[in-house]
């Protein structure tokens, strides 16, 4: 694992920001993160690559216990983040030029095909640029040195789609074999490229899986029947979101099998005319247990996860 | 990568380098075109304003490099970058030794040059000011920078700070509670430079280390807080405590051994110069017998605790003689110097002024009360004799450097400047001296103790100044010099140096006295 972390805690005075999180983000994955703002994750990240430190737990990164990352470790971390502070007075070429010795492997023919795909001023000040370019600016200072991590937190935040697209075709091309770590709530950008996903909420880490299993488990079903139907008392676990249009019952399956999908339709309907059954997109996927969560309460989350 | 860092900084402050560079210059400029007679007086309020907006400068050039790699905070660039805190630091040394001490030390060091003085002593004031300046503006304010991260930010901690130094200590201890510091306006007050120099020395070790290592900005303001109220309780140090540190720095320890203070009831009571004001009648003249001072010598009181008690012991009021709780009283009025009164004279009889609240001094002064003095005394001897003609003379002399006399404006006085590097006497004596014979006015003395081990200068410049006033004609005609305006073209003032050789304390125990009986009296 690139990036283990066992049962972080932070608290701000008497804020929780997150509680026992535990994650691990094996090598070579696209690892998202995902919760809705003010869950925990910039938190997680800023613990991760000890920006700030935690009130207990501990996490590795790279093999080495996060709250001693030195500058060894950092030669191989790329960083882009929504708020991050560069030195507003320096024109883009000047701060290139100025992160350019810190990296052994800094490969200044990467440097001048990102700057110039990103189109991004050289001689003008970093603080006169837009969010969005400041943006392409930080992801062109965290690729030049092929680092093995590319942490990304928030990264589209009031981003254009266009240039949102543009970012995330530039790191697509660049990716290769590093390890990504994105923090993000905008969850069809991400979709495309994660392999594995975390999911936070209230600073709890709800579950972690690889997309495969997730989009292989999570499915939505509508089953008609011959008759109209009412809501059933009792539903098998892992049933979410569900609703009833006249003889149309649907739901989200989050522990989808097909036998046990079947089995459980019969027992609890009669009259089936027709049962559908369809992938849900990551969104989807993210909304629906987002809320099915805060209808149960976290106590009971267990039960769709 | 320190260089690399450090010409980041230094392209990002470029300007700002530039402008407080000027500042310095121009200031250095300006005081040696004043030259030993600074005058007009609106060109020397200017300069004033050049040394300040220097040390202003480097204030600020300082925090803002640190600013540049602002500590708190969780946005920072450089906090996910390959950056070594080592390197880190030593680019912020670097950058406040170079780039902002260092046109300091070139804007001094000219000053000593273009003022005439040697290359090594120029250097070696600049030197030294350049370290006062490092130990008392720049650390501070490294530190300061170190756990800010906007100047807005700092100058707000600047604010905050200066309304806690007013309100607590200003107002709350010195004026409400009545506390005196010990040390101020005293020849030790350099201790209170001493521990802010120590302060600032260890604090910004620790308080950097802290910061770039372990981002503990909390605990960092803590403790420059801590820092802040621990230099201004230095101030506050008990007297004996710091005197007794002093004793220890004599140079010259057991040459006061045979000086001795008694109370001498028979001097009678302290007679008012004609036409001079009644006294006040919260302050009395104690007269004293001295004796044992060396010959050349100066006996100076640097303080004196005095113990009011009645017959039973019980004690009736206590305090300093030169200042009173309820602010009656003052230092200067209360010196005491004594000198020999002639060559080879047995003892020296003196009034020693000592002030007393006005309400205790009325119920005691006419019952017969216990003194007790503790005396804080410094024994000075005359090191060096110094001439230069009494008017228009510009020499270097070795020890005071370039000086130069000319006679006033009123053409009653005659004025002495000197201008030196290094430390210059505290305590001197100067008198005119008719050349073709031997006649010559009296003595007049100019002491104003400083017993630093420190040779810096820290304002305005890094150069040493003396100077002083010898009059030699009265215009109310109550005084006559021997050498008066007439003589002067063939005179030379003639200047003694004095050092201090031994700070030592005397006990007087009066057993009973009744104040009134010394109040002052009007002259003849």
């Amino acid at each position: 694992m690139i990036i283990r972390a066992a049962k972080l805690h932070k608290a701000f005075g008497g804020h929780e920001a997150l509680r026992d999180l535990s994650l691990s983000v094996p090598e070579g994955s696209a690892y998202a993160l995902i919760g809705a703002n003010g869950a925990g994750k910039t938190t997680t990240i800023k613990l991760l690559m000890n920006i700030i430190q935690p009130s207990s737990g501990d996490a590795t990164v790279l093999g080495v216990n996060s709250r001693r990352l030195s500058a060894r470790q950092f030669e191989q971390i790329g960083y882009v983040s929504e708020n991050q502070d560069m030195p507003g007075r320096l024109t883009v070429g000047e701060y290139v030029d100025y992160l350019r010795p810190f990296y052994k492997t800094w490969d200044c023919a990467l440097e001048r095909a990102l700057l110039s795909q990103l189109r991004l001023p050289m001689g003008h000040r970093i603080g006169d640029l837009s969010h969005g370019m400041r943006l392409k600016m930080a992801l062109a200072c965290a690729l030049p040195f092929r680092p093995k991590l590319l942490v990304l937190d928030e990264p589209f935040s009031g981003l254009d789609p266009l240039i949102r697209d543009e970012f995330m075709e530039r790191l697509l091309h660049q990716a290769g074999d590093m390890t990504v770590f994105i923090s993000s709530h905008e969850l069809p950008e991400i979709e495309g490229v994660t392999t594995h996903v975390g999911f936070i909420d209230q600073g709890t880490l709800l579950f972690e899986e690889s997309m495969a299993e997730l989009s292989e488990r999570v499915r939505e079903v509508r089953i008609t029947l011959a008759r109209e139907v009412a809501m059933p008392e009792r539903v098998p676990e892992g049933w979410v979101d569900m609703a009833v249009m006249g003889n149309v019952l649907s739901f989200v399956d989050t522990r989808f099998k097909h036998d046990r999908l079947a089995g459980n339709v019969a027992t609890l309907f009669l009259g089936i005319k027709d049962i559908d059954v369809r992938p849900v997109a990551l969104r989807s996927i993210f909304t629906t247990l987002a809320r099915a969560a805060r209808e149960r309460g976290a106590s009971s989350w267990s039960g769709i996860s | 990568m320190v260089w690399h860092i450090l010409r980041k900084d230094l392209r990002l402050l470029r300007i700002g380098v530039l402008v407080v560079a000027t500042i310095h210059l121009a200031g250095a400029a300006l005081r040696s075109w004043l030259g030993l007679f600074p005058e007009p007086r609106q060109l020397v309020i200017v300069a004033d304003l050049l040394s300040l907006l220097s040390l202003l400068g480097i204030v600020v050039l300082t925090v803002a490099v640190m600013h540049e790699d602002a500590v708190p905070g969780v946005r920072q660039d450089w906090l996910i970058r390959p950056i070594n805190r080592i390197d880190l630091v030593f680019a912020k040394l670097l950058f406040v030794m170079l780039v902002v001490q260092g046109p300091l030390l070139l804007a001094d060091l000219s000053q000593g040059l273009l003022d005439g003085l040697t290359f090594p002593d120029s250097l070696g004031a600049a030197a030294a000011r350049n370290a006062a300046v490092l130990c008392f503006f720049s650390l501070p304010a490294l530190m300061i920078g170190a756990v800010t991260r906007s100047q807005m930010e700092s100058f707000a901690v600047a604010v905050v700070g200066l309304i806690i130094y007013v309100a607590v200590f200003l107002l709350g201890v010195v004026l409400l509670l009545g506390v005196r510091t010990s040390i101020g306006g005293s020849g030790l007050s350099w201790m209170f430079g001493a521990t802010w120099y120590a302060l600032a020395l260890v604090g910004s070790a620790v308080v950097v280390w802290l910061q770039f290592f372990w981002r503990k900005t909390s605990i960092a303001r803590c403790l420059i807080g801590a820092g802040g109220a621990a230099i201004i309780l230095s101030s506050f140090v008990p007297w004996r405590a710091a005197f007794a540190l002093q004793e220890r720095l004599s140079k010259q320890p057991s040459s006061a051994a045979a000086i001795e203070l008694a109370f001498n009831p028979l001097l009678g009571p302290f007679k008012l110069p004609a036409g001079s004001a009644a006294a006040s009648g919260a302050g009395l003249y104690l007269p004293l017998r001295v004796t044992g001072i060396p010959v050349a010598a100066v006996v100076f009181m640097d303080r004196a605790d005095l113990r009011i008690s009645d017959v039973s012991g019980r004690t009736l009021y206590q305090g300093r003689t030169n200042l009173t709780v309820d602010g009656v009283g003052s230092i200067q009025d209360a010196r005491l110097e004594v000198r020999q009164s002639e060559p080879g004279a047995a003892a020296a009889d003196v009034h020693q002024r000592i002030f007393i609240p006005a309400s205790i001094y009325a119920g005691l002064k006419d019952q017969s009360v216990r003194m007790e003095i503790d005396y804080s005394l410094t024994l000075l001897r005359a090191a060096a004799v110094f001439s230069l003609p009494a008017s228009g003379g510009t020499v270097r002399l070795k020890g005071l450097g370039w000086c130069s006399t000319r006679i006033d404006d009123d053409g009653d006085e005659v004025q002495l400047r000197c201008l030196d590097t290094g430390r210059t006497p505290s305590c001197f004596s100067a008198f005119l001296q008719y050349m073709p014979g031997s006649i010559r006015n009296p003595e007049a003395h100019f002491c104003d103790p400083d017993y630093t081990p420190l040779a810096t200068n820290l304002w305005p410049d890094a150069l040493s100044r003396l100077g002083g006033e010898v009059p030699f004609f009265d215009r109310s005609g109550l005084t006559r010099y021997p050498v008066d305006g007439s003589k002067l073209a063939d005179s030379r003032l003639v200047i003694k140096t004095y050092e201090p050789r031994e700070h030592f304390m005397r006990h007087l125990n009066i057993p009973a006295i009744q104040l009134s009986r010394f109040a002052a009296v009007p002259g003849a």
